[in-house]
């Protein structure tokens, strides 16, 4: 019925209840945030092995027993994000202390650390865009299950693109697309505004549940002034 | 659904731009989740209608369910009719699904109840897909009857006992274990017979295995597991949230809330233009919306109480099982039933001492009647017996058309009222609403209670209008002071093409036309029009050479409002016709135009130059409308602007805030009016009470943030500033600015807002000085070497620019290049002798600075204060403060000359609390009351100084800034007091300054 896979909340918590499949959507779905977060902070690419050992400490520590995910709790008021960013945070800051201390040892207390640490900062704002292009993406999962599975999607997904991405007229992509009435595409934009905005709102409810419908619109609006 | 609005600011927009521009057509097309079976698709199944089912003929299709038909059928063997559950084709291979299929079948034959569909057999076809042949109900669903409610003349009391047989047999479910996990009243069936039947047990579950252990387990893996099941309307927030751990009992006791809503509303507790739109809310939870709706139902308190405990958020909130509902409707019924058995009664007792006395006299009659007249008689007694029933059901009647009297007078009062009015409307809907609960609570009443209904849905309908009316004046209202603030037109059209649109007016995009036969027909036309009147003169005045939008909105506007006046006037304007503007103001006709409209006319007049008889207009005007405020707004803006020390601009501002206490708009006008009056602290106290009514007013905080720097109240400042900024707005800029200026003491905190203002506001010449002064205070001399040098290149002429270069030059030590620079100004005329001849002297001690300080050469009393300047020029201020001390201590006169760099050296050694810090603040602290004594002897003995007096003052106060705020960090309290008061003296003697100015220039 519902075309989210899971919500976000019950895929935490099955995750740290250690149902397997649970822990791959669980990486799947929060890796590239968590990698952009480490490729941000040490200036390297996402697809970096340093990159992925810090990709991969972070989930050893999610799923240890006893471990991070264990200890989330679904009613903080900051939300999952903030939680997985405090968490990536201070498993950068380990690896970047052992880094240090490797350095010493090796190079002498003189020898410049091999680190090239960006800011924290920064690292913060890259997980944060991360994630909203991660929800954002998810909202559009939904919607494209709507609107690109029909005969007429690819002709959607064109008026979308021109208005959204071109920043066209409404006219003029009737004129373009040659639509008969200009209705048809206001039409569509709107259903797919509508379509869009549920689906953000209904990611968004999953990792707050308690919110009211303002402050849900009010999350996304912070939100995608993150992207 | 389809709304025009995409502004580009919400989220919607952002969201659907990002995702677009990030992927190709190829990989958005990947991120759909598959195909997806659309509900057309579903419908466009035929599956043929089978001749026979396991050797059952079958008569017809009876319904589709989510996953399987139910088709009628004959037994051949009883020669009964029976119906045949099968799994829908489609669905055959979903392992799940046919779990969940054979589940219903067992779950239904294991729980041997009335209330649960008897099944006869359980198979498989030769297709492999299950089936189970059941009892047959012949009737309708509680769906239908609700839809059918009023044609039925069922009671609420009808519904109620259905509803209460539902919970008797979820409650024996649950008491088994079992959750139903779809209830909603299409699943119940009403029988023929009044028998109940809870339908569809498909979605079943068992919360307690010891007690029906024959279910087969779920594969947490399956596709269909991962799907949330159940119809959303009616869901409860866990199940929503596909939540397994958390469907219990509770979880159908929410389901029965929401069939209870149902009836007693009329609608699901969840209401929504879509699945998932549904889905959200019942995830959320989000019942307000059904919350009101009982409230407003009529209902029994009891049932209302009752089904808000049912629709509990939070499970452990809700009753524990269908019994406890079970219980209280039982018992809501029987007390229904006993208060009618008392009235009854009470009615009866009251008819029978009437008959007796009928009876005594029919008697009488019948001793000379014949036959004939006996007989008549006992037709009439029959007759009454009759009657005696419909007595009660007569006098609900009458209260049901009393109500409804009432409903419909009130009805026609809240039409011919403003619309905005809500107070009649509510009035009206409360008593369509007792109406109809009256006629609900009575069988038979129908009719009534049909009227009531229509009544009710013809008033709500209306109400929501009216609601808009109200918003869209509140919007009105609201629109105009944001304009008026918005003096560059930044989110000018914004703003208004939004409001409009959301108040309905498509204005933009939509048909000329259409858009002004909408205004004309609304009930607020004429505060629409004025709108529109104001926004074309700002986009006009704003934006002259785009007139799309200007002409488009005349258009608009000549045929929503046809009025010929009204028209000459915007004909006027569109041309600058000052000649024709001024004619208006002068002729008769005006007098009779509505104050917006005479305002338009005046500020027109403005636009053109023709203040005075603007002003003239509305003082006229004003005669007529005494208590205009936004007439007194503009008049008092028009006398302002002649003259920023207008007592009567003042004297307006301050009416319009005695008309209007509560506007944040109109006491941020009189705080300006103080500030240039130099009455700041009236001004602060005013502007703490415009930002306490309406925090989100970003001007009241940068008004707010401006008074407290000037009264030298940084941190106050710095946090007003902060409000201001975290607003955002067109604005911003000058809010850094004033952060940037409230940040002096910290020069780089000062930077960087000052950089951030130039960021959003490149050409703000006040934000540049800002910066500029922020990186003096820095001592970053190169970079503001390299500013003027920019700033040069666009304006070469600029003398006072290239003085300004020169002293940077000099600053940093580079005296020749900085002696050539002024140099080149005196060949231009422009003689700066006081600066060469200091720069000079700064050159001819340079040498023997070192030898001077360390005391290997003889210093003359009046060469120290050379040395410090040279000591502070080279960044190392403690020796610098040294040197000034003894300066000051061998010959004070000669300090005077080096006050500025002697307070400099002072500031930045003295922001800490250290001995030496205290010791330079206690020097500068002297030195500072004996310069603001000589300051006032010299303004006294000397008309013409104030202007270079005025210039001290600042600059004293810009370099010490935070000395005079309230208890800086690095200050013990009897310090700052000390400062605190040296600091009033110095606002007061500038206040005195510039009063002796303004009073001279007269």
């Amino acid at each position: 019925m519902q075309a989210f896979d899971s919500t976000s909340w019950s895929l935490v918590l099955g995750a740290a209840r250690a149902v397997p499949e649970e822990r791959d959507r669980f990486c799947a779905r929060y890796e590239p945030v968590i990698r952009a977060y480490f490729s941000a902070r040490w200036r390297l690419p996402v697809q970096h092995d340093r990159v992925s050992d810090g990709s991969q400490e972070v989930f050893v520590r999610c799923f240890q027993p006893g471990g991070a995910l264990e200890r989330v709790d679904p009613k903080r008021p900051a939300g999952f994000r903030a939680y997985l960013r405090g968490l990536v945070s201070n498993v950068a800051s380990e690896i970047e202390r052992r880094r240090r201390r490797r350095a010493v040892v090796e190079l002498g207390p003189d020898s410049e650390l091999c680190d090239v640490v960006g800011s924290a900062r920064t690292a913060s704002a890259a997980f944060d865009h991360a994630w909203a292009a991660m929800v954002t993406a998810e909202a559009w999962r939904v919607v494209a299950g709507r609107m690109l599975t029909k005969r007429e999607g690819s002709e959607r997904l064109a008026v979308l693109r021109m208005r959204y991405v071109d920043g066209i007229k409404p006219r003029e992509i009737q004129r373009e697309l040659g639509f008969e009435d200009v209705d048809d595409v206001y039409r569509i934009i709107a259903t797919g505004r509508y379509q869009f905005r549920i689906a953000m709102l209904s990611v968004m409810a999953s990792y707050y549940p308690d919110l009211s419908p303002l402050e849900l619109e009010e999350k996304c609006q912070e939100l995608t002034e993150l992207l | 659904m389809h709304d025009r609005d995409e502004s580009s600011n919400d989220f919607v927009s952002r969201g659907l731009s990002s995702i677009l521009k990030r992927f190709t057509d190829g990989e958005l097309a990947a991120a759909s989740p598959g195909r997806v079976e659309s509900s057309a698709e579903r419908r466009a199944d035929p599956e043929p209608l089978p001749e026979k089912i396991a050797g059952y003929p079958v008569e017809g299709l009876i319904g589709r369910g989510g996953i399987g038909l139910v088709y009628r059928a004959t037994d051949p063997e009883l020669g009964r009719t029976c119906a045949i559950k099968v799994l829908a084709r489609r669905h055959a291979e979903d392992a799940d699904l046919l779990r969940r299929f054979r589940d219903e079948a067992r779950v239904c034959s294991q729980l041997q109840h009335p209330g649960v569909v008897p099944i006869h057999r359980i198979g498989t076809l030769d297709d492999g897909r299950p089936f189970f042949v059941m009892r047959i109900v012949e009737g309708e669903t509680l769906a239908e009857l609700l839809q059918a409610q009023l044609e039925l003349e069922r009671s609420e009391r009808g519904l109620l006992q259905i509803f209460a047989k539902v919970c008797q047999t979820v409650a024996f479910a649950h008491a088994r274990g079992v959750v139903h996990g779809d209830l909603k009243p299409a699943n119940v069936m009403v029988g023929a017979f009044g028998e109940i039947q809870v339908m569809d047990w498909g979605f079943a579950r068992v919360v307690d295995p010891d007690k029906v252990p024959t279910l087969e387990p779920r594969d947490p893996d399956s596709e269909s597991a991962r799907h949330v099941l159940g119809t959303p309307a009616y869901m409860a927030p866990e199940q929503a949230r596909g939540d397994d751990d958390g469907v219990v009992a509770r979880t159908d006791v929410f389901g029965l809330g929401a069939m209870l809503c149902e009836i007693l509303t009329g609608e699901a507790p969840y209401v929504g233009a879509t699945r998932d739109e549904l889905h959200l809310h019942a995830a959320q939870g989000w019942t307000q919306g059904a919350e009101e709706r009982l409230r407003a139902c009529g209902a029994d308190q009891r049932l209302i109480d009752l089904t808000l405990r049912c629709l509990s958020k939070r499970p452990e909130d809700r009753p524990e099982s269908a019994s406890v509902i079970d219980g209280e409707i039982s018992a809501y019924l029987e007390s229904v039933e006993a208060r009618a058995r008392e009235l009854q009664q009470e009615v009866g007792e009251a008819r029978a001492v009437a008959l007796q006395e009928r009876r005594a006299r029919l008697m009488t009659l019948a001793f000379g009647a014949s036959v004939v007249l006996m007989t008549l008689i006992g037709a009439a007694a029959w007759l009454w017996i009759r009657h005696d029933r419909d007595v009660r059901r007569s006098e609900v009647r009458i209260l049901v058309d009393a109500e409804l009297d009432a409903a419909s007078r009130l009805h026609e009062r809240a039409l011919s009222q403003s619309p905005d009015k809500l107070e009649h409307w509510q009035s009206a809907i409360a008593a369509a609403e007792r109406a109809r609960a009256l006629a609900a609570a009575e069988d038979g009443l129908g009719g009534a209670n049909a009227r009531a209904r229509s009544l009710l849905v013809e008033m709500r309908a209306q109400y929501e209008d009216a609601q808009g009316v109200r918003a869209t004046l509140h919007w009105l209202e609201e629109v105009r002071p944001h304009m008026t603030d918005d003096r560059r037109g930044t989110g000018l059209d914004e703003s208004y093409v939004k409001g409009f649109a959301e108040h309905g007016f498509d204005v933009m995009d939509g048909d000329v036309e259409a858009i002004a036969s909408t205004i004309r027909s609304s009930p607020i036309r004429e505060s629409i029009v004025v709108a529109l009147d104001d926004w074309m003169r700002l986009r006009r005045k704003r934006d002259p050479d785009n007139r799309e939008v200007w002409h488009r909105l005349v258009r608009i506007a000549e045929r929503a409002d046809p009025d010929p006046w009204r028209n000459r006037l915007r004909d006027a304007a569109s041309n600058d016709d000052g000649p024709s503007l001024v004619q208006l103001a002068h002729g008769a006709e005006v007098a009779s135009e509505a104050a917006p409209t005479i305002s338009l006319l005046a500020k027109y007049l403005n636009d053109v130059g023709e203040s005075d008889v603007a002003i003239e207009l509305l003082r006229k005007s004003l005669a007529r409308y005494p208590r205009d405020v936004w007439m007194m707004h503009d008049l008092a803006r028009m006398l302002g602007s002649k003259d920023p020390k207008s007592e009567e601009a003042l004297g307006l501002q301050l009416a319009a805030t005695a008309l209007r206490p509560d506007s944040p708009h109109m006491l941020t006008d009189y705080a300006h009016g103080l500030i240039t009056a130099r009455a700041f602290d009236r001004a602060e106290a005013v502007l703490d009470r415009a930002v306490s009514l309406d925090p989100e007013y970003q001007r009241a905080w940068r008004y707010l943030s401006w008074v407290r720097v000037s009264r030298g109240r940084l941190k106050r400042a710095a946090r007003a500033a902060d409000e201001a900024i975290a607003r955002g707005g067109a604005f911003e800029f000058e809010a850094l600015r004033l952060r940037s200026q409230a940040s002096i003491a910290t020069p780089a905190i000062a930077v960087a807002y000052a950089e951030r203002a130039l960021e959003l506001q490149p050409e703000d010449e006040s934000s540049r000085l800002a910066l500029w002064s922020a990186l003096e205070s820095a001592r970053e001399w190169t970079r503001l070497e390299n500013e003027h040098r920019r700033e040069l290149e666009k304006q070469p002429d600029d003398t006072t620019l290239l003085a300004s270069l020169a002293w940077i030059i000099a600053y940093q030590l580079r005296f020749d290049e900085a002696l050539d620079v002024f140099r080149s100004l005196a060949e231009e005329g422009v003689d700066h002798g006081a600066a060469v001849s200091r720069i000079q002297r700064w050159q001819g001690f340079v040498g023997s600075l070192d030898a001077a300080t360390a005391g290997e050469i003889r210093v003359g009393p009046d060469e120290w204060a050379w040395y410090a300047d040279l000591r502070w020029l080279q960044g190392r201020a403690r020796e610098a403060m040294d040197l000034y001390s003894k300066a000051w201590t061998e010959n004070r006169s000669g300090f005077v000359g080096h006050f500025h760099y002697a307070m400099s050296a002072a500031a930045a050694v003295g922001r800490t609390s250290s001995d030496v810090a205290r010791n330079a603040r206690d020097r500068a602290h002297e030195w500072l009351t004996v310069e603001l004594s000589l300051g006032r002897e010299l303004a006294k003995g000397d008309e013409r100084t104030p202007d270079s007096l005025v210039g001290w003052v600042r600059m004293v106060r810009k370099i010490l800034g935070d000395y005079f705020d309230e208890a800086p960090s690095f200050m013990t309290r009897e310090e700052s007091t000390s400062w605190q008061s040296l600091g009033a003296e110095l606002v007061s003697f500038e206040r005195d300054l510039l009063r002796r100015k303004h009073s001279s220039g007269r």
